[in-house]
């Protein structure tokens, strides 16, 4: 009795061979999509999972007067001792602070950034250890902790302890203990630990500076708490901390307020990001949109799912009939539907599984990422089959419930006419369906389509910059460096500044037109030149000259000096001016020393974006004070990167730079600026493509589902003389009002979404009207094309043919 | 009205070819009422699509008002049957999803000619007594009600020559009486009507019979 209903339908998925296979293909590609972007939405939800809940990091923010706030991911290297002292709910607490250094073991030799780390780094955030001890491993200093990664690319094996790498070709550091790569959803990005012990690494230097009013936001600090301990309690000893450790007091001189802010490590990944993150932060609004675009598209297959199954049921009247005349209850058709839902669902996963297997490292290699498909161990496995019987009862029910209830008189007379009635009247759920399944496909073309021109729009500006040909040189900006660079073939011009976009070194400093009115403005020290190397062209004034004395250091005794300075658009309208003109000549006087350092504004630039689009462009003031040069810009004849790039490493040599030359061409930076949102877009295209697919299974189904239904009506139209572009015609009419009521519907929600998303960048596209109508006519167009040839054919049909179906 | 000489028609499938009409040979005048009998496959249906211009013969020839029509192409063969003909099936074949008027108009739907269509709707469903269901659907509609709303359709069009295949087989015999006169008032009135029927009764109001078997014609009685 029980096994019936299952060989039952078996065969007669068997017999309709092309139906079953695309209603299969439509729930295995709209499964394999979901089951992508799932898999997506759970390892950001997972973010730093592998850490315990009660590991935090403590972040902060420098608030100068006038409102400008900066934020670090780190904080001050002497806060740990003090809150290991002062907060006695934590249990242990430790450092990290970066540091760039050439290693080397035998010929391997590259550019990392060394992690150096308190002895305690490992019991704050445990790692897996593959060899070594890791509560002992940065005791010593001198010693060095590696990732497998790591330890492969320099010894080549997985356990290299006791060997040993070189620093900059001087400093001998043994390797202590190897752990477990990180995954990649960890905000860490760290593949060398090093003892901050170790005399000349950059902590060791801060911890033996003099106590004294300063701030640095550059140590990563980390602490767990002891069991049963709340972070309250940390927090509400933050502000002591302050004054107490950091000895700032809460009125100073300078009018800056320093903020500690306390953040479980799982919470890093989607909060607001300061300016040392190791990675770029999560958007919660992209892995929002990525989890409902996996719902919309798994709606979509259910409901492509019902309307292939309906549409296949008129043909099945007739076996209705003849079940329920030879005796079958409703319930025992009922469940022979819902089992061939089963199958076919679980068909469709089944494949589903296995294109995501083959998909997935690609996917990976996409996001940059090791997601994982554990889909046989229990927990995978009971929601994927919790996920075919909930699909499989809600679409299957609805024709299982229509078949079911058809009475065996008019099933077996085989009346069209009443089963058409049936359906015509019943049918009002699967017209909404429809609506909403055209709904979703137009949202999500305009959508993709919003994001799609956002992208093109920052890669427009990346490419702007890049467009520049030039490599940073993070060195000294000695003549000889600088002298032996402009010498190489290819290189066009060499000019100096303050390291900008290689590092994250900002300097704010604090400008009075009179005391009751302080700006903070962005200062970046720039040589003559470099602003006409970028392509930077006064709005108004002159640009730095070395004839007139613009290029100055502060004077040693540290008296009065008047520094020349550059304005951006932004930081003039931040001025509260508006004509650039009027600008010229303005002096104003350092908050931090007034009296002694002044500024006249020489020059006015438009803004030079050289960040993300989504943050605003900051008011910079361009100064020209060598003590603070860092970095060697180096303009390239297009098409001779690669040579310039070696006689770069030769000059570095030459020159006695340490370790390997630090070179970013700023293409290279400008294609990483706008990555992720290049993926986003790529993202999203591809879910289009996917529901459009989807759709467009349905769609043909459905088609050919009304066009057999509407036989009889187009013998009698052809019989009375209809032609067969107006029997078409009628066909494809049919299909245009749920595509326009999929519109009204979709237009408003996605122009809310969009409105959202876009204003979380700080330069945007306009939400354009004519992409929404865009958006309908593809749909419109999609639509027509999909059932158009299932149209053609049956108008096609001699109206005998039509009139014999009868 | 239309002659056929010789006309012949074949299904062909991989194997075997079925004969369905062989060399029928027949003349219609304008004005006539012909009834076409006899049994069931016999080929009356077959000989009636071909003469609707809704099926084409393998062979032979079909001239309809002058001119040769058995192998023309498929859209001169709609525009022959939107200016000259009208039909009533068996199954009387009214759309569900229209209403009685909108049914009948769907016969003007395809001609240029302008004209007051309501008005000749009106005028086609009160020749046929249906005036007052103009807005109901066919489904709440009796079968003889419903094949008096057919005839409306093929008449609303004043086609010259009124095809009917079986229109009073799914009627009891009152309607079908009905039915009947309606079709005998039409061919009074001028129209040429070609009936296929299986009641002597009904053949017995057309002034002509032919009788078929087996695709071919065996007998005529005129009466």
């Amino acid at each position: 009795m029980f096994r019936d209903p299952w060989v039952t339908a078996f065969r007669s998925l068997m017999n309709g061979k092309f139906h079953a296979a695309l209603t299969i293909a439509g729930l295995a590609i709209g499964f394999a999509a979901a089951l992508l972007l799932s898999l997506y939405v759970r390892d950001e939800l997972g973010y730093d999972g592998t850490f315990p809940a009660d590991v935090y990091r403590v972040s902060s923010a420098v608030t100068m007067p006038g409102g400008a706030t900066v934020v670090f991911d780190g904080t001050d290297y002497a806060l740990a001792a003090g809150m290991k002292m002062d907060v006695p709910q934590i249990q242990a607490i430790a450092r990290m602070m970066p540091q760039d250094w050439t290693v080397r073991h035998d010929q391997v030799e590259a550019n990392e950034t060394v992690y150096w780390a308190d002895p305690q780094l490992f019991s704050v955030l445990p790692m897996r250890v593959l060899a070594g001890d890791l509560g002992a491993a940065l005791d010593a200093p001198n010693s060095v902790v590696l990732t497998r990664a790591m330890a492969r690319k320099y010894f080549g094996t997985d356990a290299p302890v006791g060997q040993t790498l070189r620093f900059n070709r001087t400093h001998v550091m043994r390797v202590t203990a190897v752990v477990q790569d990180l995954p990649s959803n960890t905000h860490l990005v760290a593949g060398i630990f090093a003892s901050g012990r170790t005399p000349f690494s950059n902590l060791a230097e801060m911890d033996a500076r003099p106590a004294g009013f300063h701030f640095d936001g550059s140590t990563y600090t980390y602490f767990r708490l002891r069991p049963g301990a709340t972070p309250a309690a940390v927090r509400a000893a933050l502000p002591d901390l302050v004054v107490s450790r950091l000895l700032i007091p809460k009125q100073n001189a300078f009018g800056v307020a320093v903020t500690l802010s306390v953040l479980s490590v799982r919470d890093i990944h989607f909060a607001p990001a300061g300016i040392n993150a190791m990675k770029a932060p999560g958007s919660a609004a992209t892995v929002g949109a990525a989890a409902t675009v996996a719902l919309l598209i798994l709606a979509g297959a259910c409901v492509n799912f019902i309307n292939l199954a309906t549409a296949r049921a008129s043909r099945r009247a007739l076996e209705v009939g003849v079940r329920k005349a030879a005796g079958a209850g409703r319930g025992t058709l009922a469940l022979q539907f819902i089992a061939e839902a089963v199958l076919q669902v679980g068909a469709g996963m089944a494949v589903a599984l296995a294109v995501v297997e083959q998909l997935l490292p690609d996917f990976n290699a996409f996001l940059q990422r090791d997601i994982g498909f554990p889909y046989w161990r229990p927990d995978m496995a009971a929601v994927l089959l919790l996920v075919v019987l909930t699909v499989s009862l809600l679409a299957g029910a609805y024709p299982a419930l229509v078949l079911s209830s058809l009475r065996p008189v008019e099933a077996l007379r085989g009346e069209s006419g009443h089963l058409d009635a049936r359906w015509l009247d019943g049918g009002r759920l699967r017209r909404i369906l429809v609506v909403v399944q055209f709904a979703i496909l137009t949202g999500l073309m305009i959508a993709s389509a919003v994001i799609w021109r956002q992208t093109q729009f920052a890669a427009g500006s990346a490419a702007r910059l890049a467009s520049r040909n030039m490599v940073l040189v993070s060195a000294p900006c000695t003549d000889g460096l600088r002298d032996g660079l402009a010498r190489l073939p290819g290189v066009r011009e060499v000019v100096c500044s303050q390291p900008t976009m290689i590092s994250s070194e900002d300097t704010v400093e604090m400008m009075e037109t009179s005391p009751t009115d302080i700006r903070s403005l962005h200062t970046l020290s720039v040589d003559a030149g470099f602003l006409e190397a970028y392509g930077l062209t006064p709005l108004a004034g002159r640009l730095f000259d070395r004839a007139h004395g613009d290029v100055a250091a502060p004077p040693p005794d540290g008296g009065p000096q008047t520094v020349r300075m550059v304005i951006n658009e932004t930081a003039l309208r931040d001025l509260g001016l508006h004509d650039p003109g009027k600008a010229i000549g303005l002096r104003l006087q350092a908050s931090a020393a007034r009296g002694q350092r002044f500024f006249t504004i020489i020059g006015v630039v438009p803004d030079f974006p050289t960040g993300s689009v989504r943050v605003p462009v900051a008011p910079v003031a361009y100064i020209a004070d060598p003590s603070r040069f860092g970095m060697l810009s180096a303009r390239v004849t297009p098409g001779r990167m690669a040579e310039a790039l070696a006689g770069i490493a030769d000059v570095w040599m030459a020159a006695g730079q340490p370790g390997l030359p630090r070179t970013l061409p700023l293409s290279l930076y400008a294609a990483n600026l706008y990555r992720d949102l290049w993926r986003e877009g790529v993202l999203f295209t591809l879910a289009t493509g996917v529901a459009l697919a989807i759709a467009c299974i349905g769609l043909f189904g459905m088609a050919a589902f009304l066009a057999e239904r509407r036989t009889k009506e187009i013998g009698i139209r052809k019989a009375m003389g209809a032609t067969t572009g107006q029997v078409a015609a009628l066909l494809l009419r049919q299909f245009l009002t749920p595509v326009l009521w999929a519109n009204l519907l979709a237009w408003p929600v996605v122009w809310w979404l969009m409105r959202h998303w876009l204003a979380g960048f700080a330069a945007h596209v306009p939400l354009s009207f004519w992409l929404f109508l865009a958006g309908g006519a593809v749909t419109l167009v999609v639509t027509l094309a999909t059932v158009a040839g299932q149209g053609i054919l049956v108008a096609r049909r001699p109206p005998v043919a039509a009139l014999r179906y009868e | 009205m239309l002659t056929l000489t010789n006309l012949g028609k074949s299904y062909r499938t991989s194997e075997i070819e079925t004969r369905a009409l062989d060399a029928i040979s027949l003349e219609v005048a304008a004005g006539e009422f012909l009834a076409i009998m006899g049994p069931s496959g016999c080929g009356k249906s077959t000989l009636l699509n071909i003469l609707g211009c809704l099926d084409r013969a393998s062979d032979g020839s079909y001239r309809l008002m002058g001119e040769e029509v058995a192998h023309v192409s498929e859209a001169k063969l709609t525009q022959l049957r939107r200016a000259h003909i009208g039909f009533v099936f068996q199954s009387f074949n009214l759309i569900d999803d229209l209403t009685v008027a909108e049914n009948v108009e769907v016969a003007l739907l395809y001609r240029q000619d302008g004209g007051s269509r309501k008005a000749r709707i009106a005028e086609a469903l009160e020749r046929v007594g249906m005036a007052h269901r103009a807005r109901h659907r066919p489904r709440q509609l009796s079968g003889g009600q419903q094949q008096r709303v057919a005839i409306a359709r093929a008449l609303v069009s004043n086609p010259k020559l009124i095809l009917a295949d079986e229109p009073t087989g799914n009627l009891d015999t009152a309607n079908g009486k009905a039915v009947m006169d309606l079709l005998n008032g039409i061919s009074g009135a001028g129209a040429t009507i070609i009936m296929v029927t299986h009641s002597p009764a009904h053949a017995a109001v057309a002034r002509r019979t032919v009788r078929m078997l087996d695709g071919r014609i065996v007998s005529e009685t005129q009466v």
